[in-house]
């Protein structure tokens, strides 16, 4: 388990990025920070982890994030595997999932999108335009309203 | 040798030449024995007339005996009257050695048993005229005595003895007669029992010859109705059966003989044909499993028929075996061509991970050295990254040719024409670009992507290598064959024949790349989809008279 806190302010949602390449990883938390984006940000390496995680399995999770930016291709447990098992978990269903992704694969949008992903985002080559995105997402997280608990 | 010829030679005639022959052969015979007939009826004339002959000595020789004794009597009855020493030397004569000469030869001609009863009387008319020859004797003496004495009166008694004589020899003649009566009825007898036995000989022969006649007619005639009307029947029937028709043959002719054996053997010939061509029809429609009736062990018709049958399940065999291999090295290259694609979409995919790694990094390392690179560096990032961008699309042309193909899902009936206007205004069209399109494109049946992939592919080909001053591209399509085929022609540099296959191949391209950033792979992918579809890609072109490109898409 490697989560780190981002604590910049109490109304924020917390965010899981479940991705396995570091600098995938880097390149999130740089854009992040470009856009000023404060919200707590936890990373798992991989589908297991991150259902470990969520299910507060290795330590009680206080705050249960409500966005999780998925990559789909990853060790041990993908990011289809990964959303199925969620799906079927009621305390985790209604989670909202961001694919973040390089696979352009008709098949794993559809994959993607019978599991209910709030988005499917393919990771662009540039920084520049990467960053472009995490700002719509940002302003989308904003502007959406979150159940408490 | 000679024989061997003439069987030959009767063997090479026809039957009814050779019955005519035989028939003539026994015309002739009957001749010949009507001849022999007619011969030995003349045979037996000339036997009667030998018969005659031997027969007319005795009678002669009767008549000669009679004569002699009719003249001794003609003496013995003139002596008394004359004095002639003459007659009665005569009379002498006779009564001494003619008598008994004719005597012996008559008794000697009547030693044949059929003349014993002639013998007999000459045997008794002798011995009457021994009594005639006493008073002859004592009629010489009495006139011997007479011519010495002349007185002596003997005339009376002379002629007493003349009467005697005379009355005597009367007697014998008439006994004669009746002799000679007799031997003439004797040859009489004789000659007609012969020629009575030779007419009998003679009708047998005629009967036999007409007999013979009518049997030799009836020979032929049987000959011609049993032999040669079924034979020529026969070979009517063969005829059409060595013509190749194979009919239905029963014959009404029910018979045990040759002719029968014959016809059985025919209707086997013709039976066997028929079976034998059903079998092969049965064959020839693909019945590999149908049993081939063999008439005897020797058939070899029927041992042909069986090998034909095994040799065409066997090659059928084959060919469905080799049909099968085929179908499944097709398979098995299919997938191995799936397989190749799968590769390099996954290779490509792998790949894409790592370069937005390098390109990340080389991003923050400018962002971070930001104001401190030297001019020379910042040239060096530009350059890196320029390579990461390239790469990339390489990457990405890989990725799209691999996924290129025929997509069997959603395949509808589009207007070419729709398409490519699609196509054109998603295209980056220079202000100065003529673009003409043919009014009547033929419509073709396709998945709507596929085709608008080939479409673009062809158009910003002819769009981005066109250097014309004035660039023009005309769209045309038409039909040919069972094929739609398009044209995109433009008036730009044109390409040398030896690049022709070239411009085909994915990363080939004419120019360096760092001149044009032209990855090379659009027209590989339009290629690749139109093959995938049934159909064909090529161009002419002349270096400096812009190229025409064409395609081919099946109508169905």
């Amino acid at each position: 388990m490697n989560d780190q806190q981002i604590n910049m302010g109490d109304k924020l949602v917390n965010i899981l990025l479940v991705e396995d390449d570091e600098v995938d990883v880097m390149n999130v938390k740089r854009a992040f920070k470009k856009n000023n984006v404060t919200n707590p940000l936890y990373i798992c390496n991989n589908g297991l982890e991150a259902l470990e995680f969520l299910r507060g399995n290795k330590e009680p999770l206080a705050d249960l994030p409500k966005i999780i930016l998925l990559d789909l291709n990853m060790p041990k447990m993908g990011g289809i595997e990964f959303l199925r098992e969620i799906r079927k978990d009621d305390r985790l269903k209604n989670l909202s999932v961001f694919v973040m992704t390089t696979s352009n694969e008709d098949k794993d949008k559809v994959d993607a999108y019978n599991l209910n992903v709030a988005g499917y985002i393919l990771k662009p080559l540039s920084m520049e335009r990467f960053v472009e995105a995490v700002s719509t997402l940002n302003n989308y997280w904003k502007l959406c309203e979150y159940p408490e608990h | 040798m000679f024989l061997e010829g003439l069987i030959k030679r009767l063997y090479k005639m026809r039957i009814g030449t050779r019955t005519a022959i035989s028939f003539f052969a026994v015309i002739m015979i009957v001749l010949a024995f009507t001849v022999g007939a007619l011969l030995l009826l003349q045979y037996g004339k000339n036997i009667d007339i030998k018969i005659a002959d031997s027969y007319s000595p005795v009678i002669s020789s009767i008549k000669n005996y009679q004569d002699i004794i009719e003249e001794s009597g003609t003496l013995a009855y003139d002596i008394p009257l004359e004095k002639n020493s003459v007659k009665k030397n005569r009379l002498r004569h006779i009564l001494k050695r003619v008598y008994n000469s004719h005597k012996l030869d008559l008794i000697n001609i009547c030693q044949e048993p059929g003349l014993a009863d002639i013998k007999k009387r000459i045997i008794v008319a002798d011995r009457r005229f021994d009594k005639v020859r006493l008073v002859q004797k004592e009629i010489i003496a009495f006139s011997d005595t007479f011519d010495q004495n002349k007185n002596v009166n003997l005339k009376d008694s002379m002629l007493v003895r003349r009467e005697v004589i005379e009355l005597e020899i009367n007697k014998i003649k008439l006994d004669l007669n009746e002799t000679s009566l007799m031997a003439i009825a004797v040859f009489n007898k004789l000659t007609t029992q012969k020629f009575a036995s030779y007419r009998t000989l003679s009708y047998l022969l005629l009967i036999m010859i007409f007999a013979i006649m009518l049997l030799s007619i009836l020979s032929v005639y049987i000959t011609n109705v049993t032999i040669i009307q079924p034979i020529k029947e026969l070979s009517g029937i063969l005829d059409e059966v060595g013509e190749g028709k194979i009919i239905n043959f029963q014959s009404h002719i029910t018979r045990e003989d040759e002719i029968g054996e014959m016809i059985n053997s025919a209707q086997k010939v013709v039976q066997g044909f028929k079976t034998k061509e059903q079998v092969a029809n049965a064959i020839g429609k693909g019945d590999y499993e149908i049993k081939v009736p063999m008439l005897s062990r020797k058939d070899r018709l029927g041992k042909a028929l069986t090998e034909m049958r095994d040799n065409l399940k066997l090659s059928k065999q084959r060919v469905e075996e080799t049909i099968s291999s085929l179908e499944s090295a097709n398979v098995r290259l299919e997938k191995k061509n799936k397989e190749l694609d799968q590769f390099a979409y996954i290779t490509s995919h792998d790949l894409k991970s790592p370069l937005r790694g390098i390109n990340n990094l080389a991003e923050w390392i400018e962002e971070d050295l930001d104001g401190k690179m030297s001019d020379e560096s910042k040239k060096y990032f530009f350059l890196l990254k320029g390579r990461v961008h390239r790469m990339e699309a390489l990457i990405n042309s890989i990725l799209t040719y691999s996924r290129a193909g025929k997509t069997a899902e959603s395949q509808t009936k589009l207007e070419a024409t729709d398409l490519v206007t699609n196509v054109l205004n998603n295209c980056d069209i220079p202000e100065n670009c003529t673009i003409l399109i043919d009014d009547q494109l033929p419509k073709v049946t396709a998945n709507r992507k596929d085709f608008y992939e080939v479409l673009n592919v062809f158009i910003t080909n002819a769009i981005n290598h066109n250097t014309n001053i004035e660039p023009i591209v005309n769209i045309t399509g038409g039909l040919k064959g069972t094929f739609a085929e398009f044209c995109i022609a433009d008036n730009g540099p044109g390409i040398d024949a030896e690049y022709h296959e070239k411009v085909f191949t994915i990363f080939q391209t004419l120019e360096r790349r760092d001149d044009v950033e032209n990855i090379g792979a659009g027209l590989a992918i339009g290629k690749k989809i139109v093959e995938d579809y049934g159909g064909a890609t090529w161009v002419q072109s002349e270096k400096g008279n812009g190229s025409k490109f064409y395609f081919t898409w099946p109508l169905q």
